[in-house]
């Protein structure tokens, strides 16, 4: 087996949805940016790509037709680099690596990109929903399709989370990802991009396109407070999962050129880390959530590792109630344990989050002298994702 | 043959002049006008083109509502036949545009090959406004015209806007300067045209906009949030339909079977009566005849959040203004409010500093007779209390210069008697204002039985300049809006005393449509407000039922102001919470009243029934006794002052909508609920009158029983 290394990376910052920079933004336009700046910045011809796999959690309408095609050539590909998309929901950034990683390992391909795309402002309200369920199906499980803020819910309830851990857990991803941008740290991976959005008079009620640079993650407000958190009703009547302890509906992409660790010396690349491993696995539907506790043993097992050698973990805050049990459970330490905030604060563009927090990992890894890093996160339906990076040198 | 179009060939060019005044509405004889000077014109081998223009104010202000019901979609229409003719006409057609060009105005101009407009006209599709969309084209060609998005924003909002924000469209040909004959101009701009081929059609023209989806996205997505007519959604898709590949003969025929859909429905129908009705109230035959008196000064004595609201508004119209108040604590107050005001519309750009500079000047705060020194209009804000308005009438009456007017802003006293106390109640009118003053557009012109028409057509006039929608009330206790609200209110209440809560009952009436449920309403007022007039009719009609209402004005439980009345208001809390004392307190007094829990599987739909129908009745009174002129006025003070739904007309004509069948049924029904109230669903006879005879109760007049 080739080892297998990363590059570069590079993402857009993440826009709120439907309100956001990227309310009007072509989603293909998006992707291929990152692409196009992930090459530039490993400095790599897009010529010698040999594969595109991109992520995305709803591979329809804006990001369908297999989007990762339209991506690599928006991205300046010439059309002899083929492409693939992919989906497993909320882990599909990360499983587009995976993909990656498996085929250089291998031997198929020296040279992969691979990514993650959403447009939840574009694709989200305007899905097909014809025969969106299977009667049968629902018959005999019906939790397959739970609303995710319900199966949040019942985590909060199996695992006795209480909203006031909660909010204070979402106040937190608030403030360290706050600290986060403004020492910095997202800095090397948010590539700007220039475009226009649509705006609505409150008055008048008159929609505007306006030009924005959009440099900075949207979702992130550095005053908020667990007390303000408080204040927000919950989504459903009797729950605890509310905006404030939930991810942010965002928009985005992001990308990593991965390529065999023989090809990357040949060339002289600069080396980001090192694709250890990956493991999936499956779990109750309606506690979805706690798919990592589910993953990660499995991931550790199979690479040989264990909790206390993880130097850096990367736990996707789909909602503040499963990443506390995860986190309880796999007892990861606090002070290593998303250490620049999350979903929560910078938003949640599903497809999107695996490849962010995998390139967070690596250049937050390498600022703090980290050695392993661990990226996980559940998956609607009932999965748990988990990949293992080490992180160079 | 009509001549609501005149024709005349000069140098070639076929005049053809829209001629009906007062604003050119595309009444049928003036659709059959034109269509018959188009085919003149087009077999007319001297005239080489065709020349369309109007006489008077304005180029066209597009259909005649009125007459919409009967022949507003009558052959030859404009959004086929004309459209046709001129399509199809070989000869260049040119619209000369003027004042305005309005809805199906704006429609004809689009047909056109050529528009030549005067600067500073306006034009504008408001057809959203009035429940349905355009019909005749306006949702095809006017995004071929301007782009896609300026024409989403001008449909969608159906406001008016200058030719000049699209002079480098294809809406616009030429922009004439105001200053150059435009008739000649427009003669010349026709002779030029005439030789050009081949002819532009707007229907020819692509949309041209990458971002088409994402708009159209993003104007759907935005109509969820409340904002919207019930039209929009409509709108937005028809928009859509010049984008999506759909043919433009289909678009257009789609368009008109889908306008036609939205003007049946009882949205459109309420909203276009409510205009009329709107365009009918505070006029008056004799105040008519009687010429208004010239307004420059004016005071306003009671400087609370209402007289400095009105003195306000009438600094804002132009008069100088003498402020005044018992209370020197008053002034500071005042001038706050005023301030706020001010910044309101500072801050929507509406007013610049200048303007406000030049605002506040005219208001002056002055002390003692001073204020009355020069005036032509007295207005009092002071204490609803009989006493007290006297004492100050006379006041006024012994120093304002003789000639000047008397206001009064009482909401409920008897302003027959109070004009007495004057030595001019020929000049003694009521104008009561709704709060906040500054926003609230509505006024009830409360007519005595001794004004002079004179008197009454200053006081519709001064309405008019600040902006108001003044209606005609007669005296009576509560004049229009508030004897009825007082109606509605006590049936509202007679639920909560049955045991529904105050939020359920909010909610159902909310979700019927109305601003306000009646009791965040009272909260927000004051329940003492209503109080003191119950405490007065208690005393002079003995034996009428009390309520639930006065309980908690005896606690103390006044709203808002006092923290605590039909819920629990807490500081820095949106969102009133339930009172949880009330439950208790609704208990006791139904136990010793006596009264029958309501079974609270109740549907709401009764619920608002129960309300509504109080207005109706009340309403229904209210014309028979003269105190309301029309059913029209009764329904533009619930839509423009108590927050009744525009799209359900008014409490008059959501009864013809529910049908008076069913308005008797359900009185009926309450009747024998509430046994304490039974009197007051007795229906008003020309309820009855309306239903025996099988007429609308909407269209309604004071004498429709004589």
């Amino acid at each position: 087996m080739n080892d297998v290394v990363i590059i570069a990376t590079a993402r857009t910052a993440l826009a709120k949805s439907w309100t956001g920079g990227f309310n009007m933004t072509h989603p293909v336009a998006l992707g291929g940016h990152v692409v196009d700046h992930a090459l530039r910045r490993a400095g790599l011809e897009p010529g010698t790509v040999e594969d595109v796999v991109f992520g995305c959690a709803n591979p329809e309408g804006a990001t369908g037709i297999n989007v990762a095609r339209q991506i690599a050539l928006a991205a300046g590909c010439p059309v002899e680099v083929p492409a693939m998309t992919v989906t497993r929901l909320c882990s599909s950034g990360l499983q587009s690596m995976a993909i990656a990683a498996a085929r250089i390992a291998i031997g198929e391909a020296d040279v992969v990109v691979a990514g993650g795309v959403e447009s939840i402002s574009c694709v989200q309200n305007e899905m097909n929903r014809h025969m969106l369920e299977d009667p049968r199906l629902r018959a005999r499980l019906p939790s397959i399709y739970m609303p995710m803020a319900e199966t949040a819910d019942v985590v909060a309830k199996r695992y006795g989370v209480s909203r006031e851990a909660q909010d204070a857990y979402g106040a937190q991803s608030q403030q360290r990802a706050a600290a986060a941008r403004e020492a910095g740290r997202f800095a090397a991976e948010i590539v700007p991009y220039d475009t226009q959005m649509l705006i609505q008079d409150r008055r008048s009620g008159e929609i505007r396109r306006v030009d924005v640079t959009v440099a900075a993650d949207e979702g992130i407000r550095p005053d908020t407070t667990a007390e303000r958190i408080a204040a927000i009703p919950p989504v459903l009547r009797g729950g605890t999962v509310a905006a404030g302890n939930a991810s942010q509906f965002s928009d985005g992409a992001a990308a990593c050129v991965m390529t065999s660790a023989r090809y990357a010396e040949r060339h002289g690349l600069p080396v980001l880390g090192i694709w250890r491993g990956f493991a999936v696995a499956g779990c109750a539907p309606e506690e979805m959530g706690m798919g990592p506790v589910h993953a990660v043993p499995k991931l550790l097992r199979h690479t040989g590792k264990t909790t206390s050698a993880i130097d850096l973990w990367e736990l996707n805050e789909a909602f503040a109630a499963q990443v506390l049990p995860c986190q309880r459970l796999l007892d990861i330490p606090d002070d290593r344990l998303n250490v620049d905030g999350g979903a929560i604060a910078v938003g949640h563009p599903y497809g999107v989050s695996g490849t962010r927090m995998a390139g967070h990992a690596l250049l937050e890894g390498r600022r703090r002298g980290a050695r392993l890093a661990v990226v996980t996160m559940c998956i609607g339906g009932g999965q748990g994702a988990a990949a293992l990076l080490e992180i160079a040198a | 043959m009509s001549n609501a179009v005149s024709y005349e060939v000069r140098a070639g060019v076929a005049c053809l002049t829209l001629n009906l005044p007062p604003v050119n509405t595309l009444d049928s004889p003036l659709r059959q006008s034109l269509s018959a000077c188009l085919e003149t014109a087009a077999l007319d081998p001297s005239v080489e083109a065709i020349l369309i223009s109007g006489q008077g104010r304005v180029f066209c202000g597009g259909a005649n509502l009125a007459a919409f019901e009967t022949d507003g979609l009558a052959e030859p229409t404009l959004h086929d036949t004309i459209n046709r003719q001129i399509e199809t006409l070989g000869k260049p057609v040119v619209a000369a545009i003027h004042g305005a060009a309005l809805g199906g105005g704006l429609e004809l101009a689009l047909s056109c090959h050529y528009r030549l407009w005067q600067s500073g006209t306006r034009l504008g599709l408001p057809e959203i406004t009035l429940g349905f969309m355009p019909g005749a084209g306006g949702t095809q060609k006017l995004p071929r015209a301007i782009g896609l998005l300026p024409a989403l924003n001008l449909i969608l909002s159906g406001r008016t806007a200058l030719i000049e924000e699209y002079a480098d469209t294809a809406l616009a040909d030429a922009v004439v300067a105001s200053g150059i004959d435009f008739t000649e101009a427009a003669l010349n701009f026709a002779l030029e045209c005439s030789a050009r081929r081949p002819l532009p059609r707007l229907r020819d023209r692509a949309v041209d906009d990458p971002d088409a989806a994402a708009l159209l996205q993003f104007a759907r997505r935005n109509l969820g949030r409340g904002r919207g007519w019930p039209g929009s959604a409509a709108a937005i898709d028809a928009i859509a339909r010049t984008v999506d590949g759909t043919a433009f003969d289909d678009a257009m025929r789609q368009e008109f079977t889908v306008f036609q859909d939205l003007a049946q429905r009882p949205e459109a129908r309420a909203l276009r009566y409510q205009f009329l009705a709107k365009s009918r109230v505070g006029k008056d035959k004799q105040a008519a005849a009687a010429s208004a008196a010239p307004l420059q000064r004016a005071a306003v004595v009671g400087a609370g959040l209402m007289g400095s609201g009105i003195a306000f508004c009438l600094a804002r119209a132009g008069l100088e203004v003498n402020l005044t108040d018992r209370d020197p604590a008053a002034r500071e107050r005042a001038f706050a409010s005023i301030e706020s005001d001010l910044a309101r519309l500072r801050k929507q750009g509406v007013l610049d500093e200048t303007a406000a500079d030049a605002l506040r000047s005219r208001i002056r705060w002055t002390e003692g007779s001073e204020t009355l020194a020069g005036i032509d209009l007295a207005l009092e804000a002071v204490a609803e209390d009989y006493d007290v308005k006297a004492q100050l009438l006379r006041w006024l009456d012994q120093y304002a210069p003789p000639h000047a007017l008397i206001a009064s802003n009482t909401s409920s006293l008897d302003l027959n008697a109070l004009a007495l106390v004057t030595r001019r109640p020929a000049r003694v009118v009521g104008l009561h204002f709704f709060s906040p003053a500054s926003l609230m557009p509505l006024v009830e012109v409360v007519r005595t039985a001794h004004l002079a028409p004179e008197a009454l057509s200053t006081a519709l006039a001064l309405c008019r300049r600040l902006g108001k929608t003044p209606v005609i009330a007669g005296v009576c206790d509560g004049f229009i809006g508030n004897r009825m609200i007082e109606r509605y209110t006590e049936q509202a209440c007679a639920l909560v005393e049955g045991g529904i809560t105050p939020a359920r009952i909010d909610a159902a009436l909310e979700r019927f449509g109305m601003a306000m449920g009646p009791f965040r309403m009272l909260d927000m007022v004051g329940n003492d407000i209503p109080w003191a007039g119950r405490l007065r009719r208690y005393a002079s009609q003995p034996g009428i039922a009390d309520s639930i209402a006065d309980r908690l004005c005896e606690r103390g439980w006044l709203g808002q102001k006092t923290g605590q009345g039909w819920y629990r208001h807490a500081p820095g809390q949106k969102r009133p919470q339930a009172n949880p004392e009330l439950p208790g307190l609704v208990e006791a007094y139904a136990r010793e009243r006596n009264i029958a829990p309501i079974d609270p599987a109740i549907d709401d739909a009764t619920l608002v029934q129960r309300c509504v129908l109080a207005l109706v009745n009340e309403g229904a009174r209210l014309l028979d006794e003269g105190i309301a002129e029309r059913a029209g006025d009764i329904d533009v003070v619930y839509t423009m002052g108590y927050g009744f739904p525009a799209t359900r007309g008014g409490p008059m004509f959501h009864a013809d909508e529910a049908g008076l069948v069913n308005v008797l049924r359900l009185m009926r029904r309450f009747a024998a609920a509430d046994v304490r109230r039974a009197a007051f669903w007795e229906p008003a006879p020309l309820l009855l009158h309306s239903y025996e005879r099988n007429v609308p109760l909407h269209t309604s007049t004071s004498g429709a029983r004589s």
